[in-house]
This record gives structure tokens, sequence and C-alpha cells, in this order.
């Protein structure tokens, strides 16, 4: 049951109707038992293991907190977790890829919908009770929310188990406000899922299935068709995602801050899928950062400080696993290592660009702000290529051909007709225009300044929107598969 | 609670517009014109001199050209049509056949397991319902009843579609480009060429249509056939099973087990009498640019093999030389 189904708008209406009319226990038991219904409308088999990995982390909570060898527990607690990972996304991958295999038989279940994203909320749950960052749920009740919190489970925001645990406690009364801002956040990200992600979906699907077909300006167009079909689908669920929350009334993190307005690599990650990314920082390239500063006693190796040396090795590591959580794939695996690469090189030049740009005076200058985020936007989509790409090879074949014709005419034919390239550039100007509010007013801050019938021309505008130009009979969202 | 009641309120003042717009929208969309209304004019305009009747799948609709046949010959092939709907069809309309001397089935590799009830496009079921007044193979599932195809025109055209179609009918296509006739004439397919890239998606293709195959439609089908050839016989009408061309780059991972079963079932209807069966499924008069997609034949492609298929017609004296 995807968010953009008829069946989940007919059902979450009634959950919500019932959830405001329930008392606070039965609300909470309501919640807890929608969202296993609605897991398991993905399967059973996925339920089970998502109540498997609930049960592991309920036990190592309670076990790292009360027990005298609480490291020792905690790590067997990580390895338990992460085997649920290993075991349903990666271990077909590992045994037909590594050379010299054991010949062991290949896993027939797939991988279960939202399990990156799950586990990733139960280890770190298990991580802030070892570092007392938070107290073990006794509660199994609670931390089943947590986990099983249905607006969350399949595609995230990954949620710090501080933030929501105490608000699940709480009693939750009806907040008109929180309800408005929750329905206009949903209303947002429908427009970018189904109005834009979906239909652009087509278009750069053209491209990436049939790379031979197109060449250069078309491969090019292809490639940002896909940037910002990615970025509308993932954003859009999470709009979609917080805005659920948010009637509910919860308050669930950011995941996205206009990522493609990043003016470097490091400022990308500091806008893109946020969730994951301070997720990453926190639990692993920090972490791995200290222990080589450690080891290397502060001291200098091989010319080089033990600062750097720990950015250079958290780095790489942190964006080879960021790159493996979203699939067990190799081009996954590159796209990671492309943008550690970028981290990398930005972070040993940093000194020099910085040197130019304030020799050259243009430091704060426009042109320097427009050639940075356009420099960056096009690393980020050159690594889109091969996130997207069936195989490297086929990634390696796009890229190389990006710069093999620059006739426009080629681009049109990515497009089934003028009409059809009319309504995509209107839509994408329509979504610049919210990006622009967003950045300069903050989107509810602007529609609740505007007079009511501003207010409610834009309600309509944008559900006549959805309703004209939306793609009801697509398919999931992308995220969904990690 | 008074919060909820103002939500409630404004909620109330947002949907009833929205649908109101939607009525209008599926109003105006069941106005117009679709490929199941065309094929009913099709073959409605044309039934008391109907000579030869061409039912089946999509394999059918592209591939074969009545202009081409001649014989007064009519194209009611559909895509995604099932041995179910093509009997049902036939039995619609049987009465009304006065002149029919020979049907065409082009049954395609998937053909004797398959049910559209159970594939992807289950919804033309609606349509059949709708146009023909053709009952569902099977009881509707829950899925059917949370699918918005189920109640809309108006979602399943897509609304923009149909705004299109009001504006300007010629901008809105469902599966109407085919000529009086009932042929396809939609030639905008991807255009296949030989490389590994290409041939190696034939297998994305083979493996979509291997899930049509599901064996517990077997018996069901062949008994379809089987009471359909009976009647035919009864009745002295020509009954011929046609496999249409398939590409290189599907032909190559077809599952041959799956092929071999069809072939010899297809085949055991055969009498070389008033039953016949014409297997092109390997033809290699044929290149990849006479393909629509990986299994469908287009516009020349098409043409050359209705040739081919009448000339084979007329050799067996199933039909006589125009």
């Amino acid at each position: 049951m995807q968010f953009n189904s008829l069946i989940f708008l007919v059902a979450f209406s009634i959950f919500i109707f019932l959830y405001y009319i329930l008392k606070n226990n039965n609300r909470k038991t309501l919640l807890l038992i929608c969202s296993l219904l609605f897991y398991s409308s993905f399967g059973l088999t996925g339920l089970v293991i998502m109540v498997s990995v609930l049960t592991v982390v309920y036990i190592s909570g309670i076990a790292v907190e009360r027990s005298e060898e609480r490291k020792g527990i905690f790590w067997i607690s990580i390895v338990i977790v992460l085997s649920f990972l290993f075991v349903f996304k990666y271990y077909n991958f590992f045994t037909d890829a590594l050379p010299g295999a054991l010949n062991l038989p290949l896993l027939k279940t797939a991988s279960p919908v939202g399990l990156s994203f799950y586990t990733f909320a139960g280890l770190s749950y298990v991580i802030e009770v070892y570092r007392k960052r938070i107290k073990a749920e006794k509660n199994i009740f609670y931390l089943a929310q947590f986990i099983t919190f249905f607006p969350l489970v399949v595609s995230g925001p990954i949620e710090r188990p501080y933030n929501i645990l105490p608000q699940l406690r709480e009693e939750k009364n009806f907040d008109y406000d929180s309800v408005k801002k929750g329905l206009i956040l949903v209303t947002l990200g429908f427009f970018k899922k189904i109005v834009i992600a979906d239909r652009i979906a087509d278009l750069s699907e053209k491209v990436f299935s049939n790379p031979q077909e197109y060449k250069g300006i078309a491969l090019i167009a292809g490639a940002v068709l896909f940037s910002i079909q990615i970025y509308c689908d993932f954003s859009g669920y999470t709009d979609i995602a917080i805005g659920i929350a948010s009637i509910m009334g919860f308050k669930v993190m950011e995941n996205f801050n206009l990522p493609y307005y990043a003016k470097s690599i490091q400022d990308f990650w500091a806008r893109w899928h946020i969730s994951l990314s301070t997720w990453l920082r926190d639990y692993l390239f920090l972490p791995i950062a200290y222990l080589i500063t450690r080891k290397l006693n502060n001291k200098p190796f091989l010319g080089m400080k033990s600062e750097n040396w720990s950015y250079l090795a958290g780095i790489s590591f942190t964006m080879l696993v960021c790159g493996l959580w979203h699939g067990a794939n190799w081009t996954f695996i590159v796209w990671g290592l492309l943008h550690a690469l970028y981290l990398v090189i930005g972070f040993l030049t940093k000194k020099i660009r910085k040197r130019i740009l304030r020799k050259s005076g243009l430091e704060k200058s426009i042109i320097s702000s427009i050639f940075k985020t356009s420099f960056t936007f096009s690393l980020v989509t050159l690594a889109w290529v091969f996130f997207k790409s069936e195989s490297i090879s086929a990634g390696y074949y796009f890229v190389s051909n990006i710069f093999s014709g620059f006739s426009l005419l080629t681009v049109m034919k990515i497009f089934s007709s003028r009409y059809e390239l009319i309504v995509v550039l209107s839509l994408l100007i329509l979504l610049e225009l919210i990006h622009f509010v967003q950045k300069k007013y903050g989107i509810l801050n602007f529609i609740n300044s505007r007079p009511v019938w501003q207010r409610w021309g834009f309600y309509y505008f944008f559900i006549f929107i959805i309703l004209i130009f939306g793609r009801f009979d697509s398919a999931t969202f992308i995220y969904a598969n990690f | 609670m008074q919060g909820q009641i103002k939500l409630y309120k404004k909620l109330l003042i947002i949907i009833i517009p929205v649908i109101v717009l939607i009525l209008f929208f599926e109003v105006r969309a069941r106005g117009l014109e679709n490929g199941f209304t065309l094929k009913k004019k099709v073959i409605e305009n044309k039934i008391s001199d109907i000579n030869i009747l061409i039912l089946g799948s999509s394999h059918g609709y592209f591939s074969i050209n009545p202009d081409i046949l001649n014989h007064n010959s009519v194209n009611l092939a559909y895509y995604s049509q099932d041995l179910y709907y093509d009997n049902l069809l036939f039995e619609k309309y049987k009465n009304n056949l006065k002149n029919l001397k020979c049907i065409i089935v082009s049954v395609s590799y998937f053909s004797l397991w398959y049910d559209l009830n159970e594939a992807h496009e289950k919804w033309r079921k609606y349509f059949y319902k709708e146009y023909f007044n053709l009952p569902a193979r099977s009881s509707y599932s829950l899925s059917d009843y949370t699918d918005i195809k189920t109640y809309s025109f108006a979602f399943l055209y897509r609304i923009e579609n149909t705004l299109l179609g009001m504006i300007n009918p010629k901008m809105f296509s469902f599966g109407t480009k085919m000529n009086s006739l009932g042929w396809n004439t939609d030639t905008t397919g991807n255009v296949l060429d030989s490389t590994e890239a290409t041939i190696l998606r034939g297998k994305e293709r083979v493996e979509f249509t291997n899930t049509l195959v599901i064996r517990k439609n077997f018996e069901s089908n062949i008994s379809i056939l089987g009471n359909f050839a009976k009647y035919l016989k009864e009745n002295n009408i020509k009954l011929v099973f046609v496999t249409t061309p398939v590409s290189f780059a599907y032909a190559k991972y077809i599952d041959k087990n799956i092929y071999i079963e069809f072939t010899e079932k297809a085949g055991s209807f055969a009498d070389g009498k008033d039953v016949f069966y014409l297997n092109y499924f390997y033809d290699k008069r044929f290149c990849m640019t006479d393909y629509y997609d990986y299994d469908h034949l287009k516009g020349s492609g098409a043409n050359l093999f209705s040739r081919i298929l009448k000339d084979t017609l007329e050799n067996l004296k199933i039909t006589d030389k125009q």
C-alpha cells in the first residue's frame, strides 16, 4: 500500500477520524495496529522480519542498560541487527559477486520494503541507549510504535529515538495548526511525486533504458531529468510522510533542504536525505574519525596531519557504506565512492580554492555563487548516472557519450511532443517558484501570511494541478526499494 | 472538538468542487472515442458482410492488416485480449455473422495459460463489460474494488488526456490508432537495433510475458478452444490459429519448454481440413526495423506478414484467390 494509492487515502481518512475520536491509550493501540497492518500490506514475510528486528532491538536495549558487560552486549546487538540487513539485502549480492564464492544457495526471499530504514532506526536506538543519551524502553509497546511507525517505516526519514519516543508517550490532542500544516505538506508532496517525478520518470527512463539511441546533450538532459525525478520522488515522499505525521500530531525531522542549491558536495550532504547523512555522521563517520585521531596520537603520519587522515578515511568508508545502504549493487558502490572522491578532493583543495576566490575578488559575488551551485549540481548529476544505470558499464557508456553531440534537436527525441516539453518546463518553473518561496519565506509562513482569498486560491490551484496533471496510476517510490 | 468541526467544514469546501470537477471529467471521458468503441463500430458496421474475422491478442491486432487479406476481413484482436474474450466476442456476434467463412485467431507463446483477469491490464475487463456487455471470467477480487480504474474512465485515461480529448480529439489517443478495419496504425514504437543492450532487453520482455503463463488456466483455455473449434466445424467455418513473428532478441530468451508445449498443443487442434495452425514465430523474413517492439510487428512489417498470410490461406484453399 503506497501513500499515492486510493486505498491508502481512504484507509488513512478512516484512521485519522478514529484516531481523534478515541481516548489516548486506545489511540496508541490503534496506531500500532494500523502500522502493522500498513506494513503487512507489503507482505507477511517482511512483517515477520520487522517484528524480529523489533524484538532484538528491545532485548538489546534493556541488556545494554542493565548488564555489566555492556560493551560486549552492545556489539553483539549491533551484529545481530546488522545480520538481518546482511541476510535479506546483501547476502545474494555477496554470494554472487565475490570471486571464489562458496557456491552457497541464493536466498529466494526478496528484500523487505523499508528494511534499511527501520534497521537503522533500531540501531540508532541501541546506540543511544549505549551512549546513555536515552533510557532503554521497558515497554515494548512504545518501542514497537517507534520502529513500526507507519508514516516513516517504508522510506523514512530515519528518526532518532530521542525525538519520537517522548512524543509517543505524550497525550495527543487535536491541533488545528498541526493538521493544517500536515495537509499542506501532503499536498506539496503529492505535487512533487505524482505531478513532477512520475511525469519525468517516463522521460528519464526513455534515455536510461536505451542510451544508445541518444547522444551528447540528449544524454545530459536525460541525466538532469533523473536528478529532478529522484529529488521530487524522494522529497515528495518525505513531505507526505512528515505531513501525515503532523496530521497525527507528531513532529518529524526534516529530510531535505533545497539540496540542488548546495554550493559544495559537503553542503549537498547537509541538505540531501538529512536523516541518513546525520545518522552516518553521528554513528559512523565521527567514531571512525575519533578512532583514527586517537590511534595516530594526534601526530602527523606520512607528512599529513592526523585530523586529515581521520577525515579522509572516515569519509571514504562512510560514503562506501552510504552507497551500499542504497542497495546491493556495484552501481550504488560506485555512486558512493564518487561522492567520497568529491568530498576528499573538496577537503584537500578547500584552502587553495578559498585563496583563489579571495585574490580574484569573486568570493562573495553572485557569479561565484552560481558557478558553485551549477558545478555541485553537475557533480551530483554525474554520480546519479551510475546510481540509475543498470550496470557500471552502462553508466560508463552513458558518461563517455555525453560529449558526443550537441544538437538541441536531439533533446526533442526525449519528449513525445512539443506539448509534453511545454508542460514539463512549466511544471519545473512552478517547482522553482515553490523553492524560491521556501527559501525566502518558508512555505507555511508564506501561506499563512496571505489574505484568505489568496490562501484558498493556492489550495485550489495545487489541488487542481495535481488532479489534472497527476499520474495516479504510477509506480512506487524509488526509495521504497531501499 | 471545535477545531475538528472547523477543519471538516473547510475540507468540505475543498472537496466538493473537486468532486464536481471529477464528475465533470468522468462524464466527458465516457463520451470520448477509445479503442473499444472503435472496435465495436468496426464489427457492427460490417457484420453481415464479414468473411474473415480476426481475433486474438495484440499480436493479431498489430500483425494482420485486413485490407491486405481482403475477403471482407475485420480485425477484432486487441491489446491483452485472451481466449476467453475471443470466444465471448464471437458468441456475441455469431448469429449476425451471416457470411463468415473463416476465423483467424492469433495465439501467442503464452496464450494457452493466459487469463486477462490475472494480468496487470485486467482493468480492460471493465471495457468489455461497458461496451460489449461481456462478463468477467471470475468474480471481482478485493484488488478490483480498490483499483480506481474500476470506477473511473477519467483516471484511467488520466484527467489531463481527457481534457486534451475534450479540447481536440486528435490529441487524445487511447488505443484509437487503428484503421477502419480494426488494424493497428501506431508505428511509434522503439526502433530496435542489434546492439547487445537492445538484445538483452528482449530478455526483460520475455520475462514479462512469462509472468502471463499461469498453469492453472491451461485446462479452461483448452476447453474454450475445443468448443470453439467444434462449433465452427459444425457450421462449416474454417479456423486458423496463427502465431505471429517475433524479433530474434525475443525468440532468443523464450522458455523453450513452454514454446514446445504451446506449439504441440496448438498444432494438435489442426486437422488440415477445418482447423489449421500456422506458426511464424521464428520467421526470418522479418528484420528488427519491422517491429514495433520485441514481439509486435508494425507498418510495413505487418503488411509483409499479412501478404504472406494471405498467400498461405489461398494456397491452403482456406480462402479463394481474389
